[in-house]
């Protein structure tokens, strides 16, 4: 054991020599970019990967191949069904080897501070290119904001979007809305309006529907109102941008006035009435089959539905919008970033032989090679310009048997493209659509999330006592409010037992650190 | 002779119906996923499927046949399977038997140091540290010993010994038959029912695990058909359910057609060895020949 | 004193007796004895957490001690006990049907005649059993759903208005006790016809000729044949009633059923995805496993009582 940690030490060393040698003279990152493909130095770097199954992982991806050819990194692969992501991560957190990189990972609070995560703030001064990246594209006030009590952020951005774009979105049935007249709504009021209308001319449809539980579209809500529910939620305290305060989401004025709209769209059999349980199968039923015509979806499925929806009505067209906005102007969108992905490095990296080799690489995998590489792979190869759009895109040479760049390449990969190119979103939508999203990003329609929570070490473990019952209890109100089986006069009630669980605890505590701060 | 009475009759055409009731229920989802393999994705899409395939065809079996990977995983379930029932099947058969002998001393404290197992685990992370010690992670080993001895079937297992008359031990003593040659001879083939309910319990236990497998193993080609299945039909399910964030890669799922057909394959054999098990249940023994 | 040297005395008396005429049944024991002793016993040296402050990545004995600190922290939870009660509720009326029912299906499967009808009802029940919990809630879903749902078309069918049943609290219960049976009431028969094909066929046929009729013959031989077996499984169910079904109710629950829904298991589940905190469900699954050693405890007294059959 000690004789090859005084080994792995001496060639950290060495290699940390060399790293710094040629990173001295590089100060422009156009330079870095070029070194970095000069000096192929082979090395291995462990990575847990965690595998969906509509492309599972192939050691023969010519991806692998590509980033061996320009970095000399190998990169070996533990996959983990990302199914079942949540259970072995833990063990493998706890079980003594952590391979070099886990991606698909936003660390949790507890976790950074028993001290397993590497604060990889501490090394971007080695990494030029991602600096740059940061800069470049005005990530920095962002990944300030995910910085800890101690100053120090723990993961890498993966996948996030460079201009203020979400790619879930409100999707609406645009052929069905031009049919009968109804304008495509911009306030949630009129998204009201729309439904009621919808639904006295399709009294058997729902005109909004939801999957994956009522997490998801109530984030949408939420941002409407000005405040945090679904997967927003977190652990309840919402950070003002405006104002910069923290408040405590579940008992303000806009969590009631939220609810008390979303209940009226429930009630008026505007909001399908199983939206809070609808599975996948029979939400992609409603939605070919003209039962549903407003969803807050990925931008992606539009061409899916599309194709199976212009069998059963020639006419089916399925659009984004520009997210209707709240009383307030508030745009009714998840905030940004959160649907990336987080990249994590274990504490004792930084002991490994091969720590310097990693950082160079990460610091490759944020250049714009490394971008398109990752995105698209090679130009002719697998992708091109479309000389109409001007956006690039998968080469498909048989469009009736459409290449699977996915599942055959490995490309646009959860956990190996750390940029997504913008082009990718935008090529997968239709032309009209390409401009809603131009507008969403002009509009600057997405918030900034929240910054990470300000709480010490020992704050946190005292109120992670009781955040998740306040949770808990947060969200079956939410649900039964809108259900209407609890009153919405029943509201202080509510505060006053919401505030027992101990959520005025909860904010205290908030308002201790504050008042550190001023 | 036989005695038919008009409540008799009665009573034999209701059971009839009830079990007939109960083959429908139990089928028809069964039926449903099978349609479901053999349609097409719209039709699916559509949700036009019930008990007909729609739009047949064979892609979708002709697609899963095609990945190495499955055929490498389902391959592991089977040596698994195979092994661990075999390994599972002695230790638990030794056991019981051992502790259903009347006259061994000391049986009641070894049947609760098994029982104790269990309520109290050592939880997982230790478990997982240990066999890592022991270097069983990345190994077959590991998921066979995880099952090796469930306390309930040796339970069960003692239970249906311990019905054996000891006459039949105190005869065969005399005979000559040592223990050892009693329970060769005399035990283990009157026991041919349990046993045959044990091979299927342990290897069902076996063919269907996944979180052994999930825990102790690396390597993607050492996984279970299982873990596969699970990825392809759980997707992005649990995660939602959890209140995790779903983002755009976790909605790609896999066709349905293709998680039905998945799933009938791997269903298909382990229900199959049932009519093989069931085959000692019938034949039923005549203890009382023996006695007397 | 002199009572219990006696005693001692005679236990290692018997021992070497035992050890001697029974030499094969205990090397029979000794591995399955090691096997336990080594796999099962040694980690659970890790429990100590449950007193101690465990950190991710570290000591896997703890790091700071807490004594039952996280034992206060919750059974002077008020909604820790919520969920207790909602597991035993579940429980108890899973046990209600699915611990019966079983067994009256392989006492009817029995009694059918033909053979091949026989087979053919006892292959086919089991095969819910190999479906994944995930399709079994789809179905369910489907089933359920207030607006296409089978079931809800036959309520309005008969005039009534459709229930949201899986949005309803009070029709959780029932929702996931029909599933189990669903799922399970074959599988769960399989052990039972496997010892009621043990039965001694002269039994019956002696009571053939008293005239006994098929009910009588069950009450009094196919009943006394299945008596241990059922103990077993009935001491098992009631002790693991607090380790009820996680995966299903984990799919099936949403924070509108919370109310009822929500169990032990799926708690621990979102306490430890939110906290990471080994220490809390550590000390929660010892107090679940002391709750089973007194479950067992009573129902085996209960079984020995009433049916003269318990574990030991």
């Amino acid at each position: 054991m000690k004789k090859s940690k005084i080994l792995a030490l001496c060639l950290s060393v060495l290699t940390a020599t060399t790293f710094l040698s040629a990173c001295g003279n590089d100060k422009n990152s156009s330079v870095a970019d070029s070194s970095s493909s000069t000096e192929i130095e082979p090395i291995t770097i462990s990575m847990l990967y965690a595998d969906n199954a509509s492309y599972p992982v192939k050691t023969d991806w010519a991806v692998f191949d590509w980033i061996k050819e320009e970095t000399g990194v190998t990169l070996d692969i533990q996959a983990v069904p990302e199914a079942d992501w949540d259970t072995k991560l833990p063990i493998v957190l706890n079980g003594g080897s952590i391979p070099d990189l886990i991606p698909h990972n936003f660390p949790k609070g507890t976790d950074i501070l028993s001290g397993v995560y590497l604060p990889i703030s501490d090394y971007v001064d080695k990494m030029p290119n991602y600096a740059k990246y940061l800069k470049d594209n005005g990530l920095e006030a962002a990944m300030d904001a995910q910085r800890m009590a101690d100053g120090k952020y723990y993961y890498l951005p993966m996948k996030a979007h460079t201009s203020p774009i979400q790619d879930q979105q409100w999707l609406i049935r645009a052929d069905i809305f031009e049919k009968n007249n109804i304008p495509v709504p911009t306030t949630l009021d009129e998204v009201y309006e729309a439904g009621v209308k919808l639904k006295q001319i399709y009294p058997d449809s729902t005109p909004i529907t939801n999957r994956f539980g009522s997490g998801n579209i109530m984030t949408a809500f939420a941002a409407g109102f000005n405040t945090i529910a679904g997967w927003t939620y977190g652990d309840g305290m919402y950070y003002d941008h405006e104002t910069s305060e923290w408040t405590f989401a579940p008992t303000s004025d806009n969590w009631k006035d939220m609810l008390t709209y979303v209940n009226k769209l429930y009630k008026d059999g505007v909001l399908d009435q199983e939206f809070s349980t609808l599975e996948s199968t029979p939400y992609e039923e409603r939605i070919i089959n003209a039962k549903t015509f407003m969803m807050y979806d990925w931008a992606g499925n539009i061409k899916r539905y599309t194709e199976a929806g212009v069998k059963v009505d020639p006419d089916f067209k399925v659009v984004p919008i520009v997210p209707p906005t709240g009383p307030n102007g508030d745009y009714a969108v998840c905030w940004k970033g959160i649907c990336g992905q987080g990249l994590t490095l274990p504490a004792d990296v930084k002991d490994r032989a091969n720590f310097e080799g990693i950082l160079k690489f990460l610091d490759w995998c944020y250049t714009d090679e490394a971008e398109m590489l990752l995105t698209f792979g090679k130009e002719g190869e697998t992708y091109e310009k479309n000389s109409e759009t001007g956006y690039y895109e998968f080469l498909q040479k048989d469009p009736a048997n459409p290449v699977d760049y996915y599942a055959t390449y490995g490309l646009d990969n959860n956990c190996l493209a750390f940029r997504e190119h913008e082009d990718f979103l935008y090529g997968l939508l239709p032309a009209e659509a390409s401009d809603v999203f131009v507008k969403i990003a002009e509009k600057k329609c997405v918030k900034l999330p929240n910054p990470s929570a300000p709480l010490t070490a020992e704050q946190n473990e005292y109120t992670s006592e009781y955040v998740p019952a306040i949770k808990d209890f947060a969200n079956s109100s939410m649900e039964n409010m809108i259900f209407g089986k609890t009153p919405m006069s029943d509201w202080d009630n509510y505060v006053s037992s919401i505030n027992g669980k101990g959520a005025t605890d909860l904010i205290a505590e908030y308002k201790k650190v504050a008042k550190v701060a001023e | 002779m036989k005695v038919t009475s008009t409540s008799r009759k009665i009573f034999v055409v209701l059971n009839t119906l009830l079990m007939l009731f109960m083959t429908v229920i139990a089928i028809f989802p069964f039926l449903n996923q099978l349609a479901i393999s053999f349609s097409s994705s719209q039709a699916i899409m559509e949700g036009k499927v019930s008990f007909f395939p729609i739009g047949f065809n064979i892609v979708t079996y002709q697609d899963i046949l095609k990945g190495a990977e499955f055929w490498i995983n389902y391959k592991n379930t089977l040596v698994y399977t195979l092994i661990g029932t075999a390994v599972g099947l002695t230790l638990t058969t030794m056991a019981a038997y051992a502790l259903s002998k009347k006259n061994v001393v000391g049986k009641k404290p070894i049947l609760f140091i098994f029982v104790f197992t269990m309520f109290f685990g050592g939880g997982l992370i230790p478990t997982y540290l240990l066999y890592r010690t022991l270097s069983l992670t990345g190994s077959m080993w590991a998921i066979i010993l995880n099952y090796a001895i469930l306390p309930y079937h040796i339970l069960l297992m003692k239970t249906y010994f311990e019905s054996l008359p000891e006459e039949l031990e105190d005869a065969s003593k005399i005979d000559g038959l040592s223990q050892f040659g009693y329970f060769i001879k005399v035990a283990i083939p009157l026991s041919k029912p349990i046993i045959a309910t044990m091979i299927l319990f342990i290897a069902v236990i076996y063919w269907n695990d996944w979180f052994a497998a999930l825990i102790y193993l690396d390597d993607k080609l050492q996984y279970p058909v299982t873990i596969y299945l699970r990825n392809a039909l759980v997707g992005a399910n649990i995660a939602s359910q959890s209140g995790g964030q779903i983002d755009a890669s976790a909605v790609r799922k896999i066709p349905q057609s293709i998680q039905a057909a998945s799933m009938l394959l791997v269903a298909f054999p382990i229900i199959c060895v049932y009519p093989f098990v069931q085959k000692h249940f019938t034949k039923g023994i005549m203890l009382g020949a023996i006695k007397g | 004193m002199g009572k219990k040297n006696q005693k001692n005395i005679g236990f290692g008396y018997l021992l070497r007796k035992s050890l001697r005429e029974n030499t094969m049944m205990y090397l029979f024991l000794l591995i399955p004895v090691l096997y336990i002793i080594i796999f099962r016993y040694l980690p659970m040296a890790g429990n100590i957490i449950a007193f101690s402050k465990y950190k991710t990545g570290g000591s896997i004995f703890g790091e700071q001690w807490r004594g039952f600190y996280y034992f206060k922290l919750f059974l002077t939870d008020p909604d820790f006990w919520d969920k207790f009660f909602n597991t035993l509720s579940l429980s108890i009326w899973t046990l209600v049907f699915a611990f019966p029912l079983p067994i009256i299906f392989a006492i009817l499967l029995n009694e059918v005649m033909n053979s091949k009808f026989k087979k053919f009802v006892q292959t086919v029940t089991i095969v819910p059993k190999f479906l994944s919990t995930i399709v079994v809630v789809m179905i369910l879903n489907a089933m359920l759903s207030p607006s296409s749902g089978f079931i809800n078309q036959i309520i309005e069918f008969f005039g009534g208005s459709s229930i949201y049943f899986l949005n309803e609290p009070e029709w959780f219960i029932p929702a996931y006790v029909i599933s189990e049976l669903w799922q399970f009431l074959g599988w769960n028969s399989i052990i039972y016809m496997a010892v009621l094909s043990s039965a001694d066929k002269s039994l019956y046929e002696a009571a053939e000729v008293d005239g006994a009729g098929r009910f009588k013959q069950t009450i009094h031989i196919t009943l006394p044949v299945l008596l241990p077996t059922m103990s077993i499984n009935l001491i098992i169910a009631v002790s693991c009633a607090l380790n009820i079904g996680f995966e299903k109710v984990l799919l099936i629950y949403k924070p509108a059923t919370y109310s009822t829904a929500d169990i032990l298991s799926t708690y621990i589940y979102r306490i430890g995805l939110i906290n990471s905190s080994y220490s809390l469900a550590t000390a929660m699954g010892l107090f679940q496993g002391i709750i089973g050693l007194v479950f067992l405890w009573g129902t085996n007294k209960i079984t020995n009582k009433l049916w003269g059959c318990g574990l030991w």
